[in-house]
């Protein structure tokens, strides 16, 4: 160490003292510091570059003779979706007054994934308005039974489905639906449902598991306790996977959301989606019910729970923000 | 406010300094110069409409005069309802069968005269025009010039997947 002498690079490239880290380094006695050695860490007078303000391209009037941007925004108001995209592309000044019209503002921050999925693959059922989708959310019953409760919208046809015809693959009136072998439709294992309806998709993911799905009550044969099927008991059994059925059953599976429904008829509404965080509200502080209820509380349940919302819309990215402004809108258009 | 005037008939006269006198009825139909004359009672003066030209007030009276008996629109009719659809009937679908020049002069006649439904009816023609048409089908027809940079169009193209027709 006495070979070293200690030198305080701070004073010694006269840094003001707020900048003094305690630059102490140990140099060795036979180093002579030249004042060039210290060049690279002295402070440079450093300016910030010019900025240059570049002049906003100037952009002739879109219509001749110019209308005000007010005027156009009323044009585009009466556009649909398709006309509103091409008119974006026409050029550099649309864009912008595209984008001030309040139907692409909803449908770009509101509902990417339906209409997107829905437009690109020309879907017979188009849920081309909002209130469409409205009414798909009221009518619960399986578009390929005709029967059973159906928590489930299968993207490709923006057809409700039950559990029991996603999994049978008994549903030749839904066009593009993935059979899954009988083979592997016995080697599935369901809990039945408490409830009896049995209408809830148990995924054998324990990361879906943990985004929440609806927790419906199975009863334990044995001991008769009620349980959430999330919680334990992992009932889609291996063999599946083995049989390499898992490709189907996953492929459809990814071509299905989950969806609320209400009845208003018979004030009935199942989540068909919920988050683990919602049902526990449910149970301890009583904010909503599961069951009962009617279309203003299914509403409100998604205005204050982004993960329902989320999963409603499934892989969406831009949806986190409030839908109550959707749910006006699709009751007023 | 001046007193209710009974006066039949009022002048207009276009900035081209043509008067051009009409029932007093079909003048209110513009907003403008329903409040004029409320505002300032008997008017035997012709009322300068600066922005509209001869022909194009001629042709916005003749609207107003068809649509003279039709229901005012309450003030705050600027619902969703009007402002979506783009049925239009068919006197007006052939009143409107005009060059783009005076389409859009008569849009800008309506907005000035606060006219709302011949402003609204100028908007679906205009909205059906553009209706179903591609881009490049969009400039043609109205003679626009395409500024972006091929970058610039394949960006957007980009972030308005969300609509693409695949």
């Amino acid at each position: 160490m006495d070979h070293f002498t200690p030198v305080d690079f701070g004073k010694l490239l006269k840094l003001p003292q707020s900048t003094q880290l305690n630059i102490l380094w140990l140099v060795h006695k036979s180093t002579s510091i030249r004042n060039q050695d210290l060049e690279e860490f002295r402070l440079k007078d450093v300016k910030p570059p010019d900025v240059l303000f570049i002049p906003a391209r100037p952009r002739p009037p879109i219509f001749r003779p110019g209308l005000p941007n007010e005027l156009i925004t009323l044009i585009l108001e009466k556009l649909d979706l398709y006309s509103l995209r091409s008119f974006s592309l026409v050029n550099s000044a649309c864009l912008p007054l595209v984008k001030t019209t309040r139907r692409y503002r909803e449908l770009q921050s509101r509902i990417p994934q339906f209409f997107s999925i829905l437009h690109q693959l020309h879907s017979t059922n188009l849920l081309s308005e909002f209130e469409n989708f409205v009414e798909l959310l009221s009518n619960g019953k399986c578009h390929a039974c005709k029967e059973a409760f159906a928590p489930f919208i299968y993207v490709p046809g923006c057809n409700r489905c039950c559990f029991d015809c996603l999994r049978k693959g008994g549903t030749k009136d839904i066009p593009g639906w993935f059979p899954i072998p009988l083979s592997a439709q016995e080697a599935l294992e369901f809990d039945t449902c408490a409830e009896g309806r049995g209408n809830h998709l148990y995924l054998p993911n324990e990361k879906m598991i943990r985004r929440g799905f609806t927790p419906y009550v199975v009863e334990d044969k044995e001991t008769g306790e009620s349980r959430g099927i999330w919680s334990e008991k992992v009932v889609a059994p291996t063999r599946i996977w083995e049989d390499g059925c898992v490709g189907i059953f996953e492929k459809r599976l990814k071509h299905t959301v989950f969806a609320p429904v209400f009845d208003s008829k018979e004030d009935f509404w199942d989540c068909g989606l919920q988050c683990i965080g919602c049902y526990e509200v449910s149970i301890t502080q009583k904010r909503f019910a599961l069951i009962g209820g009617g279309v203003n509380e299914l509403l409100r349940h998604m205005v204050n729970c982004n993960d329902a919302v989320t999963m409603l819309w499934g892989e969406c990215q831009q949806i986190l923000g409030s839908i109550l402004e959707f749910v006006e809108y699709a009751h007023t258009e | 406010m001046a007193t209710p005037s009974t006066q039949a008939t009022v002048k207009l006269q276009s900035n081209d300094n043509v008067v051009i006198e009409v029932e007093r009825a079909i003048a209110e139909r513009s907003v403008l110069i329903k409040n004029m004359l409320e505002d300032c009672g008997e008017v035997t003066d012709a009322i300068p409409i600066s922005n509209v030209n001869e022909s194009i007030l001629r042709k916005v009276i003749e609207w107003c005069e068809h649509h003279k008996n039709d229901p005012v629109a309450a003030e705050n009719e600027n619902d969703d309802s009007r402002k979506k659809t783009t049925d239009i009937d068919e006197w007006d679908q052939k009143f409107m069968n005009v060059d783009q020049e005076m389409l859009f002069e008569i849009i800008l006649a309506a907005n000035f005269l606060d006219i709302k439904p011949l402003l609204d009816t100028g908007c679906k023609t205009v909205a059906n025009m553009i209706k179903g048409k591609s881009p490049e089908e969009i400039r043609k027809l109205f003679n626009i010039q395409n500024d972006f940079t091929p970058e610039e169009e394949e960006q957007i193209r980009r972030e308005n997947e969300w609509a693409e027709d695949r």
